[in-house]
């Protein structure tokens, strides 16, 4: 990556490279799953991601605050498989502790994808039985999976 | 791992605001189990009590005025990278306990690190604590359950300084 000469500033003067926007004033749409779009203006006070190479999906949750002075929060599931389609669910609220607490209790099991492998009139008992199971550690993975990386933003905003 | 968490300036002004303030829905305060842990003796070496912030899958940290009284830590390498877990039982300058423990799953394991920190009134909640912060509890699902723990490995060396931290507990620590 190359930049004009006009726009570099001395290397003492420089400042930090920006992260991922945080903080910057702009027009925000959220689409969201089963919803309108959410639009407002604001800026992004913090996010985390959980992206991990050996894992095919991840979350992420974004923290914005509006020009209103409410709160958004998003939190967007993604996947690496093209097959998949990815979630995003959008809150706006009037506080910064009802945006926390939704981090806490929103639960990802909702996110993992139900359908069934087989034509559920072929499968046996013993078939329904395995899908059961692997379904139930699919949706303890994804819970384990959010409550990582939201302990870890809870816990990196509480040292901040 | 290439996880990350950013925070703005202006977020850690509002936190901080908020901590001036009373939350609407403040997080669970440790129940004060007076069974739990004999308060240090009058007259015996008093602790040095000091704040302790403890991380937590899915929650804000759990905080209280402590002190650790028994840690395990295990650092390990095996092929594909290091793994490091602890597991420590703090008391709580109110008297009760509190059970913690941290998981850094190795590279290339298709798993994230988990955080606990529970409040331990009845041998029962530390049995319950013990057995979720196993690797075998919250590594292996995530995983599929298809890759079995090394015999000789770090995973398994901490399954074991569990299994002694608990005997630990359970003898000099009065549930």
């Amino acid at each position: 990556m190359s930049y004009p000469m006009e726009d570099q500033a001395p290397a003492d003067m420089m400042a930090p490279p920006p992260v991922a926007n945080v903080g910057e004033a702009r027009p925000f749409r959220i689409a969201r799953n089963g919803g309108r779009p959410l639009r407002f203006s604001g800026a992004e006070l913090g996010m985390a991601m959980s992206y991990t190479p050996e894992i095919p999906y991840w979350y992420e949750i974004n923290l914005y605050r509006t020009s209103s002075g409410a709160f958004v929060l998003a939190i967007r599931l993604f996947h690496i498989s093209d097959q998949k389609t990815d979630t995003v669910e959008a809150w706006e609220f009037d506080s910064l502790e009802d945006a926390l607490w939704k981090i806490e209790s929103y639960d990802p099991g909702a996110d993992v994808d139900v359908a069934l492998k087989q034509d559920l009139d072929r499968m046996t008992p013993a078939d329904l039985a395995a899908e059961m199971l692997e379904l139930k550690a699919r949706i303890a993975g994804i819970r384990h999976h959010y409550r990582s990386l939201a302990g870890e933003f809870l816990g990196t905003l509480d040292a901040a | 791992m290439e996880h990350s968490v950013t925070i703005s300036d202006e977020l850690r002004r509002l936190v901080g605001e908020l901590r001036g303030g009373e939350p609407r829905n403040p997080p669970a305060e440790a129940p004060q189990a007076e069974t739990l842990v004999q308060p240090p003796d009058a007259g015996a070496l008093v602790p040095s009590w000091r704040m302790l912030r403890l991380w937590r899958d899915g929650l804000r940290p759990l905080c209280f005025r402590g002190v650790p009284i028994l840690e395990v830590h295990v650092l390990g390498c095996e092929e594909g990278g290091g793994v490091a877990q602890s597991a420590a039982l703090y008391l709580r300058e109110a008297g009760a306990a509190v059970f913690a423990a941290t998981l850094l799953p190795p590279p290339g394991l298709p798993a994230r690190p988990s955080y606990r920190a529970d409040a331990v009134d009845n041998a029962d909640t530390l049995e319950r604590c013990i057995a979720a912060c196993r690797p075998s509890a919250c590594l292996l699902p995530a995983c599929g359950g298809l890759q079995p723990v090394a015999a000789d490995g770090p995973l398994q060396l901490f399954e074991s300084q569990l299994t002694r931290l608990r005997a630990a507990v359970l003898n000099y620590v009065k549930i």
